[in-house]
């Protein structure tokens, strides 16, 4: 039996719910997107996607900055270098874990 | 976790990921635009010198540079996604400066046509930074156009490159833009 620990072990609980790992997802791909974006694409409401928005800022995954275009706030976001990290930390447990369920 | 769910949420950040790449990237506007910058190239080997050809991608080269990040800054304010203009802009410069260097180095109908080689593989490193499979195939082609006309050195050669150049980036960048349209 093998020593090493299960890969489910190494699932990240702030990255693995599935709304923040979508946040990543979209951010992996983008040096910044916009609250809007991210709502629309993650089909959620303002409340939700800043309730989990704040749950990744305080694990220091994202940045947020708040800007005016006109008169109109603009909140733009972008993934850290750790949170980048994590995401592809918990997409390498993600695949280690179909590998081990399928061997 | 069950093997399903862990499969669906792998598949979940795939599709996330690809969808946010197609539109983050604005990989036709850049190809249209210097593909029609080319094809006036070639007239300009033709009617001028080589001054007129270096004069010409003197002016239309950083136009179309400023063109071009306009056009992707304004289209990142209006979708809500961007990418960071730096790796771009390092790539752009590093073609005006060997695209000069390899006019100026190079003898003959060379001076002309060299810098096309530079361009070409400038332009590989744009397909891979939007990691579009398609615009580094036309990158390739090009190049190996521009190969074989360096090392052939045919009459014309300025003029069949930037003809070949601007087809196939123009070819490629509408192909780009009406598959993104569907």
């Amino acid at each position: 039996m093998s020593d090493a620990p299960h890969p489910s072990r190494r699932l990240d609980d702030t990255v693995h719910q599935r709304v923040r790992l979508g946040i990543l997802a979209v951010l992996a791909e983008a040096d910044r997107a916009d609250f809007t974006y991210l709502r629309e694409q993650l089909g959620l409401t303002d409340g939700n996607l800043s309730r989990h928005l704040q749950v990744l800022e305080d694990a220091g995954y994202l940045r947020l900055r708040r800007s005016f275009e006109g008169r109109r706030p603009r909140t733009w976001v972008s993934a850290t270098r750790d949170g980048r990290a994590a995401l592809a930390a918990e997409v390498a447990a993600l695949r280690q874990l179909i590998a081990r369920l399928d061997g | 976790m069950r093997p399903e769910e862990a499969t669906q949420a792998l598949r979940e950040v795939d599709a996330l990921r690809r969808h946010t790449l197609s539109e983050r990237r604005s990989t036709w506007f850049p190809l249209v635009l210097f593909g029609v910058l080319a094809l006036g190239a070639a007239v300009a080997c033709e009617v001028g010198d080589e001054r007129t050809v270096a004069l010409y991608w003197a002016v239309a080269g950083p136009a179309g540079g400023i063109a071009t990040g306009a056009y992707a800054w304004r289209r990142s304010l209006r979708v809500g996604v961007a990418s960071s203009p730096l790796p771009y802009l390092v790539t752009a410069v590093a073609i005006v400066v060997g695209a000069s260097l390899a006019g100026a180095l190079s003898t003959g109908s060379a001076r002309t046509t060299a810098p096309y080689l530079v361009v070409a593989v400038g332009y590989l490193v744009f397909a891979w930074l939007d990691r579009h499979p398609l615009a580094a195939v036309t990158a390739v082609a090009v190049l190996a156009a521009a190969v074989a006309v360096v090392a052939t050195g045919p009459a014309h050669g300025c003029a069949i490159l930037s003809a070949t150049f601007g087809l196939a980036f123009a070819a490629t960048g509408l192909a780009l833009r009406e598959r993104a349209r569907r």
